[in-house]
């Protein structure tokens, strides 16, 4: 059913890209305003059509018919169903919350029209995104997210660095982005549409040959991670913290990264094509999650411990995945959303109330003067540590147990070391997230300066979050696997176990919880006795595995050098031989013609014009 | 046979005249009025180009539906059966309205040589005459003639008010394209003879004319093979292909922004077109034959062009370079059968012709301004120049093919429509996008982000004025040919089918499959 709200909801952002920027180059003042209202009015856009949505019913929108030529149908057409619900709501809801806590942010940044231009701009894409009817639209916003993220990492463009990153980011999801061009060119070929509609009916993915169907599905994962930040593509997500945290928080933890997970979910058909694609899909996340969760315990900026955690997260998100229970790793897409966001932005209040201070180790004791960022910080922290009853845990524990469930012929008997991995990342995620909140919150403050609460504009849209930390994933639980049936194919039914169900599910992280407690505040002496013992284990977390140098030595240097040659070598040596017998060619063609050469080219030129002259002439007498 | 009103030639005759009058010597005195007055002569010439070519194409498609197919023949040397004919149809329109498009932003476009009179715009209304009769001439002895007259304006150009290496630029130029096109004469005139000799035409005339030529099927493999051969190397030096692309460093280096911006934009389609419109009809079974290793040269360009692009620190060279890379996604499109590799080969040369042309005048904004094209000497830019800043982001992000910019309709379509035919070269050709982000990004990064340069700005300021409507008209159709290009795509379509596709498919001993 055609319905103009659905092109609104793109639109409003859109437009207020340009009116954000325009009016607020005027009036600095009104740019976050205009910004956050036009997200805000897109989400109430969204809440309309989601109550408007009864059974099977599904609402689109034809923008232009773009690629339709020929006998060819590609137009530019958005679709909103269930699963686009889903997404929308929590692009536009949390995406407004952080609209108008960057208000607050952003105040004294003289550059800010821009950054609300941008902003809304990636709302528009992520909506694009989350919105395509057919792959090549999801691409577009799939593109237009990677170009807004690449423009708010390299925010502070002044600093070389993080212009640098935002580059990396870039090209690092292009490589990924060559997956999803891959994997539209089949698919186009064997099914003969690019319909996301189409394309998960049985009898349409039946024509696809049983190889092709395994590189499609490769080559859509591989577009996944380099969005959503799964190795090898992950190095990225770290390094763009170099942009506003802000931007952190909205890009880089509660939306466009997980536009990979939304991916696998609408393309679920071709993914399951070749029980191969699910199993590296499963040894990928886990291999992923457990790396980003080693590497946080090392970390001393606090953003950097919140982009591995990010980075693990979504390992757990595709660890559903891999298994098919797509609703569950949009489960946690939801109440990840909200706990990461909840924590990026506190500590966001936290960078801000300490003079632009990242390092933890030049925090501590801050629940004194910052009494509801702490709050927000510590409700979230549980969240993701996954204790009942917070949203966390009902996503997590949802995860653990369809891993229980897994069955893939390629896994053998190692189903159950995926399950225990994926227990023991999550112990570890309890670990460094209370170590964080440990060393920001409690103790004694080790700055400088007079760290301050954040102004109400902030703290305001942050609580928001941790309430929907605690209790997001409660109200959610029941609902959502059996709202998702019909988009996505049904899971078995979790119910989070009850009362005592519920503590043996938060053992794990309790776990955590009790160890970083116990090394940072009970006996610090033990921790320094165990990082000697485990010095190699902290060279390599705090190294960060060594992966940008592994990923330069082995990509990036071949490719440097290989450019080197062929420009240097083969360039030059290709012109003049090419140039040699190009002249030979004029040689030869001019003495064929004329005979006549008198060694100066420019004589010589005039020659072959006379003789070709000469030429046309001789052909007169032959009639 | 259909004479539109107006005629077809009057795309031709409006931009020869215009230009003939610039040479009058009234304006050639140095007073600044008339100099002024000269530019918007040249200005409402170009604009009325445009203009006629509108009229002519609504005209047409509201009497034809939306095909256009017009024609205009007359007799010209009837002893050797050479004609003057003219079509208009998809295909050519494609590029003529490129054409338009590009003369009117490099002549409005306000930086010029300095010493630079009413010659400037006299030789670039000469090259739009020129390089328009290239794009509507049908018959091979006219086409030939506007292929060759069409290098005069540039050269000229390019040796009054090219770069210190001007004369040497220019001669490489003139003899790498002079070599290819004697070659591709002496197959001209073997075709006519040829039809003579069978005694195919009517009058037992020579014949030059390409559906007469094509129609009759009178060559034997071999002679397809030698005279394929002869076209495609005078088109492989236009375009340019790898490795027959030593000029166009050069002659991009050293030729003034607005002259390297219309070769750019303009002479390289050239090739493009004609190896639709002449090769693929003429020689059928050659082109098939050629197609894996068309397709291959076309991968290894955009790759290669990529690569060296990447190792460049000057900005026209990198812009050259990448033109190697994006052009190799055209010869990639052209190479097989397949109406949406066609179509968005097509539709990817005009895209390139209006990205390019947009990359050469912004960055030789830049040049002009800081006096320097080595990255290593700029820097920070984004700052005091913002709003050229803004237009070479868009352009930039229109190069790396970004969807809703022009590029990415031609680059799908190219890729999805190849991948059946040349999986492993549609493969390699990949390679380029991720290299184009690289080198794109890079060359942003250097020019416009980090710290600001100490360099001493020549001219001050950003753009302004003119050059804001000419980038910010570019900047418009690149938008809106991503996301409306359905009309120009449906014109561009059956023309492709009808040239190209039909000759081969008619031909049974050719067994391929027809792929969309």
């Amino acid at each position: 059913m055609e319905d103009t709200r659905l092109a609104l909801v793109v639109l409003v952002p859109l437009v207020g890209a340009i009116l954000s920027y325009v009016l607020g180059r005027a009036a600095p003042r009104i740019a976050g305003i205009l910004a956050t209202a036009a997200v805000a009015t897109s989400f109430c856009f969204v809440v309309s059509l989601w109550q408007a949505l009864e059974g099977g019913q599904t609402f689109s929108f034809t923008l232009s018919s773009w690629l339709s030529f020929s006998n060819i149908k590609l137009p530019l057409e958005i679709y909103f169903d269930k699963l686009s619900a889903v997404m929308c709501l929590v692009v536009t809801g949390v995406g407004s919350l952080i609209h108008l806590y960057s208000i607050g942010y952003m105040a004294h940044d003289e550059s800010r029209p821009r950054f609300f231009s941008y902003l809304n701009l990636f709302i528009a894409s992520m909506l694009i995104l989350v919105l395509g009817k057919s792959l090549p639209v999801i691409f577009i916003g799939w593109e237009g997210v990677g170009l807004c993220s690449y423009l708010l990492i390299g925010f502070w463009y002044t600093n070389p660095d993080f212009a640098s990153a935002g580059r990396k980011a870039f090209v690092m999801n292009r490589i990924g982005d060559l997956g999803f061009i891959v994997a539209m060119a089949i698919l186009y070929h064997s099914c003969g549409s690019l319909d996301i509609t189409v394309l998960n009916r049985p009898e349409v993915l039946a024509r696809i040959p049983s190889e092709m169907g395994f590189i499609a599905g490769i080559a859509l994962f591989l577009a996944a991670t380099g969005k959503s930040a799964q190795l090898p593509l992950f190095t990225w997500l770290p390094d763009a913290m170099a942009g506003p945290t802000p931007v952190s928080a909205l890009i880089h933890a509660a939306t466009m990264v997980t536009a990979g997970i939304y991916l696998m979910a609408r393309m679920f058909g071709v993914i399951e094509l070749a029980p191969l694609v699910p199993a590296i899909i499963l040894w990928t996340a886990l291999a992923t999650s457990a790396i980003a969760a080693i590497i946080a315990i090392s970390q001393n900026d606090i953003k950097k411990v919140l982009a591995y955690s990010t980075v693990s997260q979504l390992g757990f998100m595709f660890l559903a995945v891999g298994v098919g229970a797509y609703s569950v790793a949009l489960f946690h897409v939801v109440t990840h959303a909200f706990f990461k966001a909840c924590l990026f932005m506190s500590a966001g209040s936290v960078i801000h109330g300490c003079h632009h201070e990242q390092d933890m180790r030049r925090m501590g004791g801050l629940a004194k003067s910052m009494p509801l960022t702490c709050l927000s910080y510590g409700a979230a922290t549980l969240a993701i540590a996954g204790i009942a009853p917070f949203a966390g845990y009902f996503s997590k524990h949802a995860i653990l147990e369809s891993l229980a469930h897994a069955h893939n012929p390629y896994l053998h008997s190692y189903g159950e070391l995926i399950g225990l991995g994926a227990t023991a990342i999550a112990i570890c995620t309890a670990f460094y997230m209370t170590r964080s909140f440990i060393l920001t919150f409690l103790g004694s403050y080790r700055g400088e300066g007079h760290p301050h609460e954040a102004p109400m504009v902030m703290t305001a849209p942050v609580l928001v979050l941790a309430v929907l930390s605690v209790v997001g994933g409660l109200v959610l639980n029941h609902g959502f696997f059996t709202y998702l049936q019909g988009p996505l194919p049904p899971v078995a039914t979790h119910s989070g176990g009850g009362i005592l169900g519920s503590v043996l599910g938060s053992v794990p992280g309790l776990i955590g919880i009790a160890a970083a407690y116990a090394l940072f505040i009970v006996t610090p002496a033990v921790k320094d006795q165990i990082r000697k013992v485990l010095w190699v284990g902290e060279k390599v977390s705090s190294g960060k595995f060594f992966l940008d140098e592994i990923l330069g030595l082995l990509v990036i240097a071949p490719f440097r050098g290989l450019s080197v040659v062929v420009s240097r070598v083969l360039d030059q040596s290709v012109s003049i031989g090419t140039g040699n017998a190009i002249g030979g060619i004029s040689r030869a063609v001019g003495e064929l013609t004329c005979r006549v050469t008198t060694g100066q080219v420019s004589t010589y030129v005039l020659w072959m014009f006379a003789s070709a002259a000469f030429l046309l002439y001789c052909f007169l007498p032959v009639r | 046979m259909t004479i539109p009103w107006p005629p077809l030639s009057s795309l031709i005759v409006v931009p020869a005249l215009g230009a003939l009058v610039c040479l009058a010597p009234w304006f050639s005195s140095k007073i600044d009025t008339k100099a002024r007055f000269v530019r918007l002569w040249a200005l409402g010439v170009s604009m009325l180009t445009l203009v006629i070519l509108a009229a002519i194409a609504r005209a047409a498609t509201m009497s034809h539906g939306a095909v256009l197919g017009l024609e205009e023949a007359h007799q010209w040397i009837p002893s050797l059966g050479i004609t003057y004919h003219l079509e208009l149809d998809g295909l050519s329109f494609a590029f003529c309205l490129l054409t338009a498009i590009i003369s009117l932003a490099v002549i409005a476009w306000s930086a010029k040589p300095a010493s630079a009179g009413a010659g400037w715009y006299a030789l670039l209304l000469l090259g739009e005459a020129t390089v328009m009769g290239a794009f509507l001439a049908t018959d091979l002895v006219l086409f030939y003639i506007f292929f060759e007259a069409m290098l005069l304006p540039v050269l000229g150009a390019m040796a009054l008010w090219g770069g210190a290496q001007r004369l040497n630029a220019s001669l490489k130029f003139l003899i790498y394209t002079m070599a290819g096109s004697a070659l591709m004469f002496l197959a001209i005139l073997y075709l006519g003879w040829t039809a003579r000799a069978m005694g195919h035409t009517l009058d037992g005339n020579f014949a030059f004319e390409i559906t007469t030529l094509a129609s009759m099927k009178m060559l034997n493999p071999t002679e397809e093979l030698v005279l394929g051969l002869a076209f495609l190397l005078a088109f492989a030096i236009k375009i340019p292909m790898v490795p027959f692309h030593g000029w166009l460093p050069d002659t991009y280096r050293e030729a003034p922004h607005g002259v390297a911006a219309f070769t750019a934009a303009l002479l390289g389609k050239v090739g493009i077109y004609a190896i639709l419109r002449f090769m693929w009809p003429l020689f059928p079974t050659f082109m098939v034959q050629a197609g894996p290793y068309l397709a291959a040269a076309g991968a290894v360009a955009v790759v290669f062009g990529a690569l060296v692009a990447m190792a460049q620190k000057d900005l026209r060279s990198l812009l050259a370079y990448s033109s190697i890379s994006h052009l190799g996604f055209c010869v990639l499109g052209i190479a097989g059968v397949s109406t949406m590799a066609m179509t968005g080969a097509v539709f990817q040369a005009v895209s390139h012709g209006l990205i390019t042309a947009a990359l050469f005048l912004t960055v030789g904004a830049v040049i002009d301004r800081q006096g320097s094209r080595d990255f290593d000497r700029l820097g920070g830019l984004a700052r005091s120049i913002p709003l050229t800043a803004f237009f070479l982001m868009v352009f930039s992000v229109a190069a790396v093919a970004l969807p809703l910019t022009s590029s990415f309709v031609g680059e799908f379509l190219i890729i999805v429509g190849s991948w059946k035919l040349f999986p492993a070269w549609t493969t390699v050709a990949l390679l380029g996008v991720v290299l184009g982000a690289v080198y794109t990004l890079t060359a942003y990064l250097r020019t416009m982000f980090g710290p600001l340069h100490d360099t001493d700005p020549r001219t001050g300021g950003d753009i302004r004025g003119f050059d804001v409507v000419v980038l910010a008209g570019l900047a418009a159709a690149i938008i809106a040919l991503g996301i409306f290009p359905a009309d120009l795509l449906g014109m561009i379509s059956p023309a492709v089918e009808v040239n190209a596709v039909p000759s081969v498919v008619a031909d049974s001993s050719v067994a391929l499959g027809f792929s969309r």
